[in-house]
């Protein structure tokens, strides 16, 4: 076996199972990891090890007892710093929030708990999911961003400091910087995860993203997350499918819609290659690779994401702002600023554009099994004064459709390069089944050079 | 001839919103951020639906 810090979700919880493994083995294993490489990395912002310690002495104790409580029994998460944890500090990356200690879990921390899983600690974000930097550093190479706002997520699991982070999605918040750190990022349909104790950007946009390093790892968590939350208005009361069980239903290789439209304009040239080369593959493999084009309302969609965005970031921090606006970071002071002087008309407006844009991705989608277009742009930029361009995930955060992000590949200056994957809403099985085909047929495994 | 707001119209509207909130010199700080929602906003109009489509809010 390998060192119990290597071990996927599904390995280390199956290990665990069949008593291979020990809950306290695995959490000192990442604690471990953790004291050797979060001094250069600074992914973390807060970790109790004896709490971490003390909870994997007691999963240890319940499989003596009554078995596993549930698919992720003994297995540490990590967590953004933006979802409350009871008694545990939720800065949010943040000034204003620097004291904050929720009383109360998040329902995905509950629902964690509830299926047997460890709260690792709490990730580095950025300044409230929003734009502003955050210390943590991309372990490809450190002068590049490792993106954000999910940043310290992305690079705890790239980094083999745990098998699975949650982030969020406002913009691109989940599968950009998954994408930039050479991991599995999937943000599924708006609402089938409850953002209830989750600190908002923007409430009708928010969706909680799971960071991991495999897609079967992605299914699992789904199944823990997933399910009506009445405290989360936007969270209805949509079957949950076994998902590994969907993963399983492929009949075949998927039928492919291949979206170059767009996405490939604001690709580099190796970006464009990267993708024809990874496609040509799954087309050898048996993928039926079809060319769509994108609706009229995509020319919008990201003005639309802007606006509303900007607009609820600023209703959320208002009070804040009137008080103590100077604590803010820059760039999130700039959202909340605009935001408030955006008109109610136009804000109104923006969210029927993204009514109509929703209907019309879903049309497109419908011709094919999942849509397939390049995660990013550009490997991480080289500048620690951005998290990088959102602009290829933010039509999927604003029509609220499931999509996914898989490492494809490294580019020539050794950073990971993904596909990403979409489909219908709430059918994120038949998403993560063609993203577990091209991620078998692709066979790329990526782990940081420095970091293995 | 079109009524719909153009970038002008759109772009005075809310740099004189943030005059009034912040003065003269906050907005001329602002402009490359105003002229972009500006520009956010006009994209925005351009492709409107149908007039019987609601807001989505929770999709």
């Amino acid at each position: 076996m390998p060192e119990p810090f290597q071990l996927s979700v599904a390995e280390a919880a199956g290990e665990i199972r069949q008593g291979n493994l020990s809950p306290v083995e695995l959490a000192q294993s990442l604690l471990a990891r953790i004291d050797a490489l979060d001094p250069s990395l600074k992914a973390w912002v807060t970790i109790d090890r004896e709490e971490v310690l003390s909870e994997a002495k007691r999963r240890e104790d319940e499989l003596g007892q009554g078995g596993p409580k549930g698919p992720i029994h003994g297995v540490p998460v990590g967590l953004k710093d933006i979802y409350y944890t009871a008694g545990m500090l939720t800065a949010c990356g943040s000034r204003i929030n620097a004291d904050f200690v929720p009383d109360y879990d998040a329902t995905t921390v509950s629902r964690i708990k509830g299926a047997g899983g460890i709260i690792l600690g709490k990730a580095v974000t950025t300044e409230f999911a929003m734009s502003d930097p955050s210390p943590a550093v991309n372990p490809w190479n450190a002068a590049h961003t490792p993106g954000g706002s999910s940043s310290g997520s992305s690079v705890a699991v790239a980094a083999r400091m745990c098998a699975a982070a949650l982030g969020s999605q406002t913009g691109g918040s989940t599968c950009r910087p998954a994408a930039y750190n050479g991991i599995v990022g999937l943000k599924p349909t708006y609402g089938r995860i409850s953002r209830y104790g989750v600190v908002p950007v923007s409430w009708s946009l928010d969706t909680v993203g799971i960071l991991v390093r495999t897609v079967a790892d992605a299914a699992v968590m789904l199944q823990v997350l997933a399910g009506h939350d009445p405290q989360d208005p936007g969270c209805p009361d949509q079957p949950v499918p076994d998902y590994l069980e969907e993963m399983g239903r492929l009949n075949g290789p998927p039928r492919i819609g291949l979206i170059r439209e767009f996405f490939y304009d604001q690709s580099t040239v190796e970006v464009r290659s990267h993708t024809d080369a990874a496609v040509e593959k799954l087309a050898e493999a048996g993928a039926i690779i079809q060319e769509i084009s994108l609706p009229e309302s995509f020319s919008s969609a990201h003005s639309c994401q802007r606006v509303v965005s900007n607009v609820e970031c600023a209703a959320f921090h208002e009070e804040s702002y009137r008080d103590r606006a100077d604590e803010f970071g820059p760039r999130i002071r700039s959202s909340i600023e605009v935001g408030m002087l955006i008109p109610s008309v136009r804000y109104v407006q923006a969210q029927r554009a993204r009514r109509q844009f929703r209907a019309d991705m879903m049309a497109m989608v419908q011709q094919v099994d999942v849509v397939l277009m390049p995660g990013i742009q550009a490997p991480a930029p080289r500048d620690l004064n951005t998290t990088g361009n959102a602009m290829f995930q933010q039509p999927w955060t604003s029509s609220g459709l499931p999509s996914i992000v898989v490492p494809s590949g490294l580019a020539e200056d050794g950073l990971p390069l993904a596909i990403q994957l979409a489909g219908l809403p709430w059918d994120e099985g038949k998403l993560l089944a063609a993203a577990g085909w091209c991620e078998s047929v692709l066979g790329v495994n990526l782990s940081p050079p420095d970091y293995s | 001839m079109s009524t719909k707001p153009t970038y002008d119209d759109l772009l005075k509207d809310i740099t004189d919103r943030a005059k009034a909130l912040w003065g003269e010199g906050k907005a001329a700080e602002m402009t490359a951020a105003l002229e972009s929602t500006a520009r956010q906003m006009v994209d925005i109009d351009r492709v409107m639906p149908r007039v019987d489509v609601e807001p989505g809010f929770y999709q």
